[in-house]
Protein backbone atom coordinates (compact mmCIF):
# COMPACT_ATOMS: atom_id res chain seq x y z
CA UNK A 1 0.00 0.00 0.00
CA UNK A 2 1.10 3.44 -0.32
CA UNK A 3 1.10 5.63 2.69
CA UNK A 4 0.59 9.36 2.36
CA UNK A 5 1.62 11.43 5.67
CA UNK A 6 2.17 15.14 7.54
CA UNK A 7 4.68 14.84 9.67
CA UNK A 8 6.75 18.01 11.45
CA UNK A 9 10.56 18.54 11.35
CA UNK A 10 10.85 15.79 14.29
CA UNK A 11 8.46 13.13 12.65
CA UNK A 12 5.73 14.14 15.23
CA UNK A 13 2.03 13.18 13.73
CA UNK A 14 -0.44 14.27 16.47
CA UNK A 15 -0.68 15.95 19.98
CA UNK A 16 -3.74 15.12 22.27
CA UNK A 17 -5.45 13.02 19.68
CA UNK A 18 -5.54 15.99 16.78
CA UNK A 19 -3.48 16.87 14.41
CA UNK A 20 -0.51 18.81 14.42
CA UNK A 21 -1.55 21.07 12.01
CA UNK A 22 -3.54 21.01 8.06
CA UNK A 23 -3.23 22.91 4.96
CA UNK A 24 -5.18 22.77 2.20
CA UNK A 25 -2.33 22.88 -0.18
CA UNK A 26 -1.80 19.32 0.45
CA UNK A 27 -5.48 18.27 -0.23
CA UNK A 28 -4.77 20.33 -3.77
CA UNK A 29 -1.71 18.59 -4.20
CA UNK A 30 -3.06 15.07 -3.47
CA UNK A 31 -5.71 16.00 -6.15
CA UNK A 32 -3.14 16.62 -8.76
CA UNK A 33 -0.50 14.12 -8.04
CA UNK A 34 -3.30 10.78 -7.91
CA UNK A 35 -6.43 12.47 -8.99
CA UNK A 36 -8.25 8.86 -10.34
CA UNK A 37 -7.34 7.08 -7.26
CA UNK A 38 -9.62 6.24 -4.36
CA UNK A 39 -8.36 7.06 -1.10
CA UNK A 40 -8.48 5.20 2.21
CA UNK A 41 -8.77 7.05 5.96
CA UNK A 42 -10.34 6.79 9.13
CA UNK A 43 -13.30 9.00 9.83
CA UNK A 44 -11.29 11.06 11.60
CA UNK A 45 -9.71 12.92 8.34
CA UNK A 46 -12.92 13.43 6.99
CA UNK A 47 -13.32 17.47 7.54
CA UNK A 48 -10.10 17.82 5.31
CA UNK A 49 -11.61 16.43 2.08
CA UNK A 50 -14.70 17.38 2.44
CA UNK A 51 -16.00 19.66 -1.13
CA UNK A 52 -13.16 18.39 -2.30
CA UNK A 53 -12.65 16.19 -5.30
CA UNK A 54 -10.78 13.22 -4.05
CA UNK A 55 -12.81 10.03 -3.70
CA UNK A 56 -12.28 9.07 -0.24
CA UNK A 57 -13.41 5.80 1.83
CA UNK A 58 -13.92 6.08 5.36
CA UNK A 59 -13.11 3.37 7.78
CA UNK A 60 -11.79 2.61 11.20
CA UNK A 61 -9.48 -0.47 10.02
CA UNK A 62 -8.80 0.87 6.60
CA UNK A 63 -4.81 -0.41 7.20
CA UNK A 64 -5.77 -3.75 7.54
CA UNK A 65 -7.93 -3.63 4.73
CA UNK A 66 -5.49 -1.95 2.37
CA UNK A 67 -4.36 -3.67 -0.72
CA UNK A 68 -1.17 -3.50 -2.73
CA UNK A 69 -2.36 -0.36 -5.02
CA UNK A 70 -4.42 1.52 -1.93
CA UNK A 71 -3.30 5.03 -1.00
CA UNK A 72 -3.83 5.33 2.42
CA UNK A 73 -4.13 8.90 4.07
CA UNK A 74 -2.59 8.40 7.75
CA UNK A 75 -2.99 10.75 11.03
CA UNK A 76 -2.85 9.16 13.99
CA UNK A 77 -2.08 5.74 13.31
CA UNK A 78 1.80 3.75 14.12
CA UNK A 79 2.92 2.27 10.74
CA UNK A 80 5.40 -0.68 11.90
CA UNK A 81 2.53 -3.34 11.99
CA UNK A 82 1.74 -2.80 8.43
CA UNK A 83 5.95 -1.98 7.35
CA UNK A 84 5.75 -5.37 4.76
CA UNK A 85 2.48 -4.39 3.27
CA UNK A 86 3.88 -0.42 2.41
CA UNK A 87 5.69 0.37 -0.62
CA UNK A 88 5.53 3.69 -0.79
CA UNK A 89 5.69 6.32 1.85
CA UNK A 90 4.59 10.38 0.76
CA UNK A 91 5.32 12.68 3.41
CA UNK A 92 4.34 16.23 3.20
CA UNK A 93 6.36 17.96 5.90
CA UNK A 94 5.86 21.14 7.48
CA UNK A 95 8.17 23.81 7.92
CA UNK A 96 8.83 23.23 12.08
CA UNK A 97 8.41 21.39 15.02
CA UNK A 98 4.95 21.80 16.81
CA UNK A 99 4.36 19.71 19.91
CA UNK A 100 3.70 15.61 19.57
CA UNK A 101 2.59 12.45 21.50
CA UNK A 102 2.41 10.46 18.41
CA UNK A 103 5.27 10.04 16.11
CA UNK A 104 6.06 8.24 13.26
CA UNK A 105 7.19 4.68 13.99
CA UNK A 106 8.39 3.92 10.85
CA UNK A 107 12.07 4.13 9.75
CA UNK A 108 12.33 5.98 6.60
CA UNK A 109 16.27 5.97 6.56
CA UNK A 110 15.46 2.28 5.38
CA UNK A 111 13.47 3.46 2.59
CA UNK A 112 14.97 4.96 -0.73
CA UNK A 113 13.97 8.77 -0.49
CA UNK A 114 13.28 8.68 -4.82
CA UNK A 115 12.28 12.56 -4.70
CA UNK A 116 11.79 15.76 -2.67
CA UNK A 117 10.09 18.91 -3.83
CA UNK A 118 8.69 22.16 -2.12
CA UNK A 119 5.14 23.07 -2.34
CA UNK A 120 3.76 26.56 -0.91
CA UNK A 121 1.20 26.01 1.44
CA UNK A 122 -1.95 28.28 2.58
CA UNK A 123 -0.97 28.53 5.72
CA UNK A 124 2.36 26.95 5.86
CA UNK A 125 4.93 29.10 3.93
CA UNK A 126 6.36 26.07 2.80
CA UNK A 127 5.89 22.53 2.87
CA UNK A 128 8.44 19.42 1.74
CA UNK A 129 6.67 16.82 -0.67
CA UNK A 130 9.07 13.52 0.05
CA UNK A 131 8.37 10.64 -1.85
CA UNK A 132 10.15 7.00 -0.28
CA UNK A 133 9.92 3.62 -1.50
CA UNK A 134 10.83 0.47 -0.65
CA UNK B 1 20.42 35.31 48.84
CA UNK B 2 20.84 31.96 47.01
CA UNK B 3 18.61 29.89 46.15
CA UNK B 4 18.39 26.71 43.64
CA UNK B 5 16.98 26.51 40.81
CA UNK B 6 14.68 23.64 40.98
CA UNK B 7 14.31 23.85 45.00
CA UNK B 8 11.23 26.48 44.60
CA UNK B 9 9.38 24.44 42.36
CA UNK B 10 8.82 21.93 45.10
CA UNK B 11 7.88 23.91 47.44
CA UNK B 12 4.46 24.11 48.20
CA UNK B 13 2.85 27.63 46.54
CA UNK B 14 -0.60 28.30 46.49
CA UNK B 15 -0.70 30.56 43.31
CA UNK B 16 -3.20 33.29 43.38
CA UNK B 17 -3.08 35.84 40.49
CA UNK B 18 -5.42 38.95 41.81
CA UNK B 19 -8.41 39.66 40.35
CA UNK B 20 -8.73 42.37 38.66
CA UNK B 21 -11.24 45.52 38.12
CA UNK B 22 -12.56 46.47 34.96
CA UNK B 23 -10.58 49.46 33.93
CA UNK B 24 -12.55 52.14 32.30
CA UNK B 25 -11.80 52.96 29.18
CA UNK B 26 -10.27 49.25 27.89
CA UNK B 27 -12.07 47.68 25.09
CA UNK B 28 -11.46 44.45 26.97
CA UNK B 29 -12.18 43.49 30.85
CA UNK B 30 -8.82 42.64 32.89
CA UNK B 31 -8.40 38.54 33.25
CA UNK B 32 -10.48 37.66 36.26
CA UNK B 33 -8.28 34.26 36.96
CA UNK B 34 -7.67 31.91 39.72
CA UNK B 35 -4.70 30.00 38.23
CA UNK B 36 -5.88 26.48 39.35
CA UNK B 37 -2.68 24.76 39.64
CA UNK B 38 0.23 25.36 42.26
CA UNK B 39 3.84 24.75 41.89
CA UNK B 40 3.93 21.53 44.33
CA UNK B 41 1.75 19.47 41.93
CA UNK B 42 4.45 19.95 38.87
CA UNK B 43 7.18 17.76 38.61
CA UNK B 44 10.56 18.57 38.71
CA UNK B 45 11.95 19.90 35.44
CA UNK B 46 14.15 16.68 34.20
CA UNK B 47 14.73 18.21 30.23
CA UNK B 48 11.46 18.40 28.55
CA UNK B 49 10.12 21.33 28.25
CA UNK B 50 6.69 21.47 29.46
CA UNK B 51 4.28 18.91 30.74
CA UNK B 52 0.86 18.46 30.50
CA UNK B 53 -2.00 19.90 33.19
CA UNK B 54 -5.17 18.27 33.38
CA UNK B 55 -5.38 15.83 30.62
CA UNK B 56 -4.71 18.80 28.32
CA UNK B 57 -8.08 19.81 29.27
CA UNK B 58 -7.93 24.01 29.32
CA UNK B 59 -10.49 25.37 32.26
CA UNK B 60 -11.74 27.99 30.24
CA UNK B 61 -15.95 28.49 31.35
CA UNK B 62 -18.67 28.46 28.93
CA UNK B 63 -19.01 32.73 29.19
CA UNK B 64 -15.38 33.21 28.70
CA UNK B 65 -15.18 31.37 25.18
CA UNK B 66 -16.47 34.33 21.99
CA UNK B 67 -16.33 34.16 18.84
CA UNK B 68 -15.28 37.57 18.91
CA UNK B 69 -11.60 38.70 18.96
CA UNK B 70 -9.87 40.13 21.68
CA UNK B 71 -6.95 40.20 23.59
CA UNK B 72 -6.65 41.38 27.09
CA UNK B 73 -3.30 41.45 29.84
CA UNK B 74 -3.14 42.12 33.47
CA UNK B 75 -1.90 44.81 35.03
CA UNK B 76 1.64 44.73 36.62
CA UNK B 77 1.85 44.03 40.37
CA UNK B 78 3.61 45.72 42.87
CA UNK B 79 6.69 43.76 41.82
CA UNK B 80 6.69 45.05 38.40
CA UNK B 81 5.66 41.07 37.15
CA UNK B 82 3.21 40.62 34.88
CA UNK B 83 -0.04 38.76 35.40
CA UNK B 84 -2.42 36.84 33.57
CA UNK B 85 -3.27 37.48 29.16
CA UNK B 86 -5.99 36.09 28.04
CA UNK B 87 -7.14 35.91 24.11
CA UNK B 88 -9.35 34.98 21.86
CA UNK B 89 -7.43 34.97 18.98
CA UNK B 90 -8.46 35.58 15.12
CA UNK B 91 -7.39 36.47 12.21
CA UNK B 92 -8.28 39.91 12.38
CA UNK B 93 -6.06 40.78 15.43
CA UNK B 94 -2.86 39.00 13.60
CA UNK B 95 0.09 41.20 12.85
CA UNK B 96 0.45 42.15 9.34
CA UNK B 97 3.77 44.12 9.95
CA UNK B 98 6.85 42.50 11.03
CA UNK B 99 7.58 42.68 14.70
CA UNK B 100 8.88 45.74 15.95
CA UNK B 101 11.69 46.74 18.51
CA UNK B 102 11.33 45.35 22.03
CA UNK B 103 14.44 46.09 23.35
CA UNK B 104 12.97 49.26 26.11
CA UNK B 105 11.52 46.50 27.90
CA UNK B 106 12.96 45.32 31.14
CA UNK B 107 10.59 42.58 32.37
CA UNK B 108 10.50 41.93 36.06
CA UNK B 109 14.30 39.88 36.53
CA UNK B 110 15.52 40.62 33.93
CA UNK B 111 19.36 40.26 33.87
CA UNK B 112 21.54 40.17 30.38
CA UNK B 113 23.50 37.26 30.08
CA UNK B 114 25.46 34.44 27.69
CA UNK B 115 26.50 31.39 28.25
CA UNK B 116 27.90 29.23 25.34
CA UNK B 117 25.62 26.21 25.75
CA UNK B 118 22.71 28.25 25.19
CA UNK B 119 21.46 28.05 21.66
CA UNK B 120 22.04 32.19 20.81
CA UNK B 121 24.25 32.44 23.65
CA UNK B 122 21.63 34.90 25.77
CA UNK B 123 20.43 32.74 28.57
CA UNK B 124 17.03 35.07 28.62
CA UNK B 125 14.49 36.55 25.71
CA UNK B 126 11.37 39.09 26.37
CA UNK B 127 8.99 36.60 26.25
CA UNK B 128 5.66 37.24 24.91
CA UNK B 129 3.14 35.93 27.00
CA UNK B 130 0.65 35.91 23.92
CA UNK B 131 3.03 35.78 21.36
CA UNK B 132 3.63 38.71 18.70
CA UNK B 133 2.49 36.12 15.59
CA UNK B 134 -0.77 35.70 17.62
CA UNK B 135 -2.31 39.19 18.64
CA UNK B 136 0.44 41.62 16.96
CA UNK B 137 1.66 43.13 20.22
CA UNK B 138 4.85 45.01 20.75
CA UNK B 139 6.62 46.23 23.29
CA UNK B 140 4.04 46.06 25.82
CA UNK B 141 5.01 45.59 29.14
CA UNK B 142 2.26 44.11 30.28
CA UNK B 143 3.09 41.26 27.65
CA UNK B 144 6.77 40.41 28.01
CA UNK B 145 8.48 38.37 30.73
CA UNK B 146 11.98 37.40 31.66
CA UNK B 147 12.04 33.81 30.07
CA UNK B 148 14.78 31.35 29.39
CA UNK B 149 15.89 30.61 25.54
CA UNK B 150 14.36 26.76 26.15
CA UNK B 151 11.51 27.96 27.31
CA UNK B 152 10.44 30.34 24.50
CA UNK B 153 11.63 28.32 21.50
CA UNK B 154 11.07 24.58 22.66
CA UNK B 155 8.53 24.96 25.24
CA UNK B 156 6.08 27.98 23.57
CA UNK B 157 6.89 28.13 19.82
CA UNK B 158 5.68 25.32 19.00
CA UNK B 159 2.44 25.44 20.70
CA UNK B 160 2.15 28.81 19.57
CA UNK B 161 2.89 28.02 15.72
CA UNK B 162 0.42 25.18 15.85
CA UNK B 163 -1.86 27.98 17.46
CA UNK B 164 -1.14 30.49 14.82
CA UNK B 165 -0.85 27.57 11.60
CA UNK B 166 -4.35 26.59 13.08
CA UNK B 167 -5.82 30.47 12.82
CA UNK B 168 -4.90 31.32 9.57
CA UNK B 169 -5.74 27.56 7.83
CA UNK B 170 -9.22 27.70 8.89
CA UNK B 171 -10.11 31.25 10.31
CA UNK B 172 -11.59 30.12 13.34
CA UNK B 173 -10.71 31.79 16.63
CA UNK B 174 -8.92 30.03 19.70
CA UNK B 175 -9.56 30.48 23.27
CA UNK B 176 -6.09 31.02 24.15
CA UNK B 177 -4.16 32.51 27.91
CA UNK B 178 -0.85 32.69 29.23
CA UNK B 179 -0.22 32.29 33.22
CA UNK B 180 3.24 33.45 34.84
CA UNK B 181 3.45 31.29 37.62
CA UNK B 182 5.71 32.80 40.40
CA UNK B 183 7.19 31.26 43.67
CA UNK B 184 6.18 34.39 45.99
CA UNK B 185 7.97 37.43 45.58
CA UNK B 186 10.05 35.99 42.80
CA UNK B 187 10.48 38.29 40.06
CA UNK B 188 11.21 35.31 37.50
CA UNK B 189 8.59 33.25 36.62
CA UNK B 190 8.95 29.58 37.65
CA UNK B 191 7.27 28.36 34.13
CA UNK B 192 3.87 29.48 32.73
CA UNK B 193 0.11 28.04 32.26
CA UNK B 194 -0.85 27.49 28.77
CA UNK B 195 -4.14 26.80 27.26
CA UNK B 196 -5.78 26.99 24.15
CA UNK B 197 -9.33 25.75 23.11
CA UNK B 198 -10.91 25.91 19.52
CA UNK B 199 -13.91 28.08 19.51
CA UNK B 200 -15.77 27.29 16.35
CA UNK B 201 -15.45 23.48 16.51
CA UNK B 202 -15.49 22.80 20.15
CA UNK B 203 -12.04 21.81 20.40
CA UNK B 204 -11.33 19.70 17.33
CA UNK B 205 -9.04 21.72 16.26
CA UNK B 206 -6.51 22.88 19.12
CA UNK B 207 -7.23 21.47 22.53
CA UNK B 208 -4.54 21.83 25.45
CA UNK B 209 -3.52 22.54 28.88
CA UNK B 210 0.38 22.66 29.34
CA UNK B 211 2.77 23.63 31.57
CA UNK B 212 6.15 25.20 30.16
CA UNK B 213 9.34 25.36 32.18
CA UNK B 214 11.17 28.49 32.68
CA UNK B 215 14.12 26.62 32.42
CA UNK B 216 18.01 26.00 30.55
CA UNK B 217 19.31 22.64 30.49
CA UNK B 218 23.23 23.10 32.58
CA UNK B 219 21.76 26.65 34.19
CA UNK B 220 21.06 27.45 37.93
CA UNK B 221 18.68 30.30 37.80
CA UNK B 222 18.01 32.22 41.16
CA UNK B 223 14.49 32.88 40.47
CA UNK B 224 13.87 35.70 43.39
CA UNK B 225 16.02 38.05 40.87
CA UNK B 226 16.96 35.76 37.32
CA UNK B 227 20.52 35.58 38.59
CA UNK B 228 22.54 32.42 37.39
CA UNK B 229 25.05 30.24 37.01
CA UNK B 230 26.55 27.15 35.26
CA UNK B 231 25.15 24.04 36.97
CA UNK B 232 27.45 22.83 39.60
CA UNK B 233 28.99 26.51 40.14
CA UNK B 234 28.38 29.38 42.52
CA UNK B 235 25.28 31.49 42.06
CA UNK B 236 26.75 35.27 41.68
CA UNK B 237 25.40 37.85 44.96
CA UNK B 238 22.09 39.12 44.04
CA UNK B 239 21.91 42.24 42.17
CA UNK B 240 19.28 45.11 42.42
CA UNK B 241 16.05 44.31 40.78
CA UNK B 242 15.45 48.06 39.29
CA UNK B 243 16.75 49.61 36.46
CA UNK B 244 20.06 50.94 37.12
CA UNK B 245 22.30 53.06 34.86
CA UNK B 246 21.57 56.23 32.94
CA UNK B 247 18.72 57.36 30.68
CA UNK B 248 19.32 57.40 26.84
CA UNK B 249 17.85 57.73 23.63
CA UNK B 250 17.48 55.45 21.39
CA UNK B 251 16.71 55.32 17.67
CA UNK B 252 15.40 52.37 17.11
CA UNK B 253 15.40 52.10 13.26
CA UNK B 254 19.15 53.19 12.94
CA UNK B 255 19.57 51.08 16.11
CA UNK B 256 22.42 53.89 18.14
CA UNK B 257 22.21 54.69 21.02
CA UNK B 258 22.70 58.27 22.30
CA UNK B 259 22.47 60.71 25.44
CA UNK B 260 20.09 62.16 26.21
CA UNK B 261 21.61 66.02 25.73
CA UNK B 262 22.86 64.34 22.17
CA UNK B 263 22.29 67.49 19.29
CA UNK B 264 21.55 63.70 17.05
CA UNK B 265 18.85 63.32 19.62
CA UNK B 266 16.34 66.14 18.06
CA UNK B 267 17.12 64.56 14.18
CA UNK B 268 15.11 61.48 15.01
CA UNK B 269 11.83 60.84 13.97
CA UNK B 270 9.45 60.66 16.59
CA UNK B 271 8.48 57.17 15.52
CA UNK B 272 11.94 55.58 15.89
CA UNK B 273 12.64 57.36 18.93
CA UNK B 274 12.89 55.23 22.34
CA UNK B 275 14.08 56.59 26.05
CA UNK B 276 15.77 54.17 28.13
CA UNK B 277 17.43 53.66 31.53
CA UNK B 278 19.73 51.32 31.62
CA UNK B 279 23.32 50.72 31.49
CA UNK B 280 25.28 50.90 28.03
CA UNK B 281 26.31 47.17 28.39
CA UNK B 282 22.88 45.97 28.49
CA UNK B 283 21.80 48.01 25.37
CA UNK B 284 24.96 47.23 23.36
CA UNK B 285 23.80 43.67 24.06
CA UNK B 286 20.39 44.85 22.39
CA UNK B 287 22.34 45.30 19.45
CA UNK B 288 22.61 49.05 19.31
CA UNK B 289 25.82 51.28 18.58
CA UNK B 290 27.21 53.92 20.80
CA UNK B 291 26.44 57.30 18.57
CA UNK B 292 29.73 58.26 17.12
CA UNK B 293 28.81 62.19 18.27
CA UNK B 294 27.83 61.61 22.03
CA UNK B 295 30.05 58.99 22.62
CA UNK B 296 33.49 60.61 21.08
CA UNK B 297 36.41 59.73 22.39
CA UNK B 298 34.94 57.66 25.36
CA UNK B 299 35.85 54.10 26.53
CA UNK B 300 33.16 52.13 25.89
CA UNK B 301 31.85 49.38 27.47
CA UNK B 302 32.56 45.56 26.61
CA UNK B 303 29.28 43.61 25.12
CA UNK B 304 28.50 41.21 28.00
CA UNK B 305 30.83 38.69 29.13
CA UNK B 306 30.19 35.00 27.78
CA UNK B 307 30.17 32.44 30.72
CA UNK B 308 32.10 29.62 29.39
CA UNK B 309 31.79 26.31 31.30
CA UNK B 310 34.55 25.58 32.70
CA UNK B 311 35.93 22.22 32.10
CA UNK B 312 35.51 22.74 28.46
CA UNK B 313 38.97 21.69 26.82
CA UNK B 314 38.83 24.61 23.98
CA UNK B 315 37.19 27.68 25.37
CA UNK B 316 34.82 29.07 22.30
CA UNK B 317 36.24 32.89 22.01
CA UNK B 318 33.78 35.38 24.37
CA UNK B 319 32.81 38.58 23.75
CA UNK B 320 35.07 41.10 22.00
CA UNK B 321 35.51 44.69 23.08
CA UNK B 322 33.65 47.36 21.16
CA UNK B 323 36.20 49.58 19.21
CA UNK B 324 37.08 52.76 21.60
CA UNK B 325 37.42 54.87 18.63
CA UNK B 326 34.90 56.84 16.60
CA UNK B 327 33.05 54.94 14.31
CA UNK B 328 30.68 57.10 12.74
CA UNK B 329 31.10 55.99 9.11
CA UNK B 330 30.29 52.53 9.41
CA UNK B 331 30.15 49.94 6.15
CA UNK B 332 26.35 50.50 4.46
CA UNK B 333 24.38 47.62 3.37
CA UNK B 334 23.27 46.65 0.00
CA UNK B 335 20.92 48.85 -2.02
CA UNK B 336 18.38 46.30 -1.20
CA UNK B 337 19.12 46.44 2.63
CA UNK B 338 17.70 50.07 3.16
CA UNK B 339 20.22 52.47 4.80
CA UNK B 340 19.21 53.53 8.49
CA UNK B 341 21.90 56.30 8.36
CA UNK B 342 21.69 60.36 7.33
CA UNK B 343 23.59 60.18 5.01
CA UNK B 344 25.56 57.68 2.50
CA UNK B 345 28.70 58.73 1.23
CA UNK B 346 30.74 57.51 -2.00
CA UNK B 347 34.47 57.14 -0.99
CA UNK B 348 35.80 56.95 -4.31
CA UNK B 349 33.79 60.09 -5.85
CA UNK B 350 33.96 61.87 -2.57
CA UNK B 351 30.13 62.57 -2.66
CA UNK B 352 27.72 63.09 0.12
CA UNK B 353 23.86 61.77 -0.47
CA UNK B 354 21.24 61.97 1.59
CA UNK B 355 20.02 58.02 2.37
CA UNK B 356 16.86 58.28 0.55
CA UNK B 357 18.95 59.75 -3.50
CA UNK B 358 18.40 57.83 -5.95
CA UNK B 359 21.84 57.87 -6.48
CA UNK B 360 22.78 55.56 -3.33
CA UNK B 361 21.67 52.13 -5.35
CA UNK B 362 24.37 53.22 -8.13
CA UNK B 363 27.46 52.97 -5.13
CA UNK B 364 29.81 50.10 -5.73
CA UNK B 365 29.50 48.40 -2.34
CA UNK B 366 33.20 48.81 -2.11
CA UNK B 367 33.02 52.61 -2.04
CA UNK B 368 29.48 52.81 0.22
CA UNK B 369 29.48 54.24 3.90
CA UNK B 370 26.80 55.18 5.67
CA UNK B 371 27.27 58.32 7.95
CA UNK B 372 25.34 59.92 11.08
CA UNK B 373 26.61 63.31 11.81
CA UNK B 374 26.38 66.50 10.90
CA UNK B 375 26.64 67.08 7.17
CA UNK B 376 28.92 70.60 7.70
CA UNK B 377 31.56 67.98 9.45
CA UNK B 378 31.43 65.75 6.40
CA UNK B 379 31.70 68.82 4.15
CA UNK B 380 35.22 69.91 6.08
CA UNK B 381 36.52 66.54 5.12
CA UNK B 382 36.32 67.06 1.36
CA UNK B 383 32.64 65.58 0.41
CA UNK B 384 30.71 67.64 -1.99
CA UNK B 385 26.74 67.04 -1.43
CA UNK B 386 25.36 65.40 -4.31
CA UNK B 387 23.95 67.95 -7.10
CA UNK B 388 20.81 65.27 -7.23
CA UNK B 389 19.54 65.38 -3.73
CA UNK B 390 20.71 68.54 -2.01
CA UNK B 391 19.57 70.47 -5.21
CA UNK B 392 18.40 73.97 -4.43
CA UNK B 393 19.44 73.21 -0.62
CA UNK B 394 21.17 75.89 1.61
CA UNK B 395 24.21 74.00 2.17
CA UNK B 396 26.30 74.24 5.07
CA UNK B 397 29.52 76.26 4.91
CA UNK B 398 32.92 74.83 4.89
CA UNK B 399 34.41 74.64 8.52
CA UNK B 400 37.91 73.34 8.04
CA UNK B 401 38.85 73.48 11.52
CA UNK B 402 36.44 70.94 12.28
CA UNK B 403 38.88 67.57 13.18
CA UNK B 404 38.48 64.73 10.63
CA UNK B 405 36.18 62.50 11.75
CA UNK B 406 36.08 59.98 8.62
CA UNK B 407 37.86 56.80 9.83
CA UNK B 408 38.43 53.78 7.17
CA UNK B 409 35.44 50.97 7.13
CA UNK B 410 36.55 49.02 10.75
CA UNK B 411 38.50 46.41 9.96
CA UNK B 412 36.88 43.08 9.92
CA UNK B 413 35.82 41.29 13.50
CA UNK B 414 37.05 44.80 15.16
CA UNK B 415 34.55 44.54 17.78
CA UNK B 416 31.39 44.04 15.14
CA UNK B 417 28.12 42.89 16.77
CA UNK B 418 26.83 40.64 14.29
CA UNK B 419 22.93 39.62 14.48
CA UNK B 420 21.94 36.03 14.27
CA UNK B 421 19.27 33.67 12.99
CA UNK B 422 19.63 30.65 14.70
CA UNK B 423 17.08 29.08 12.79
CA UNK B 424 18.45 30.12 9.28
CA UNK B 425 22.03 29.64 10.95
CA UNK B 426 22.58 32.96 8.76
CA UNK B 427 24.50 36.40 10.42
CA UNK B 428 23.32 39.98 9.42
CA UNK B 429 25.00 43.25 10.10
CA UNK B 430 22.81 45.05 12.92
CA UNK B 431 21.49 47.29 10.32
CA UNK B 432 20.55 44.62 7.57
CA UNK B 433 16.40 44.79 7.03
CA UNK B 434 17.01 41.14 7.06
CA UNK B 435 18.06 41.47 10.79
CA UNK B 436 14.68 42.83 11.66
CA UNK B 437 12.72 40.27 10.07
CA UNK B 438 13.97 37.57 12.34
CA UNK B 439 11.51 36.32 14.86
CA UNK B 440 12.03 36.90 18.34
CA UNK B 441 12.68 33.79 19.14
CA UNK B 442 15.51 33.02 16.77
CA UNK B 443 17.58 36.15 17.08
CA UNK B 444 20.57 36.67 18.92
CA UNK B 445 23.95 39.06 18.94
CA UNK B 446 27.10 37.87 18.80
CA UNK B 447 30.52 39.46 19.30
CA UNK B 448 32.37 36.84 17.60
CA UNK B 449 34.46 37.31 14.72
CA UNK B 450 32.76 36.18 11.35
CA UNK B 451 35.77 33.39 10.81
CA UNK B 452 34.14 31.62 14.51
CA UNK B 453 30.50 32.48 13.32
CA UNK B 454 31.38 30.43 10.20
CA UNK B 455 32.96 27.72 12.12
CA UNK B 456 30.30 27.59 14.18
CA UNK B 457 27.75 26.61 11.36
CA UNK B 458 26.66 30.36 10.78
CA UNK B 459 26.77 31.63 6.96
CA UNK B 460 27.21 35.28 5.95
CA UNK B 461 23.47 37.03 4.80
CA UNK B 462 23.70 37.66 0.80
CA UNK B 463 22.46 41.19 1.36
CA UNK B 464 24.44 42.82 4.28
CA UNK B 465 27.19 40.82 3.37
CA UNK B 466 29.43 40.61 6.50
Amino acid sequence: MNIIICLDTKNGMAFNRRRQSRDRCVIADMEKSIPNAEILASSYSKPLFEGGNLKVKYSDNYLDTATDEDYCFVEREQLCPYKDKISTVTVYRWDKAYPADVTLDLPLDSMKAVSTAELEGYSHKKIIKEIYTK
Amino acid sequence: MRKNAYKGILRLLAVTVAVFTLLAGCSAPRPSYNVPITLDNIPPFAGEPYVVINDNQPYFTEDEITRTSYESYSPMDHLGRCGVAIASIGIDIMPTEDRGNIGSVKPSGWQSVKYDIVDGKYLYNRCHLIAFMLAGENANEENLITGTRFMNTQGMLPFEDMVHDYVIETENHVMYRVSPIFDGNNLVASGCLMEAYSVEDNGDGICFCIYVYNAQPGITINYADGTSCLNGQALPSSTPSTAVGETYVLNTSSKRVHKSTCSQVGRIDEENKAEITGTLEDIIADGYTPCGTCFKDEALPSATPVVTPTPTATPKPTATPKPTATPVVTPAPTPEGGVTADYVLNTSSKRVHKSSCSQVDRINEENRAEYDGELADIIAQGYVPCGTCFKDEDLPSTTPTVTPIVTPTPAPDSGTTYVLNTDSMKFHYPSCYQADRIKEENKATSTSSRQELIESGYSACGVCKP
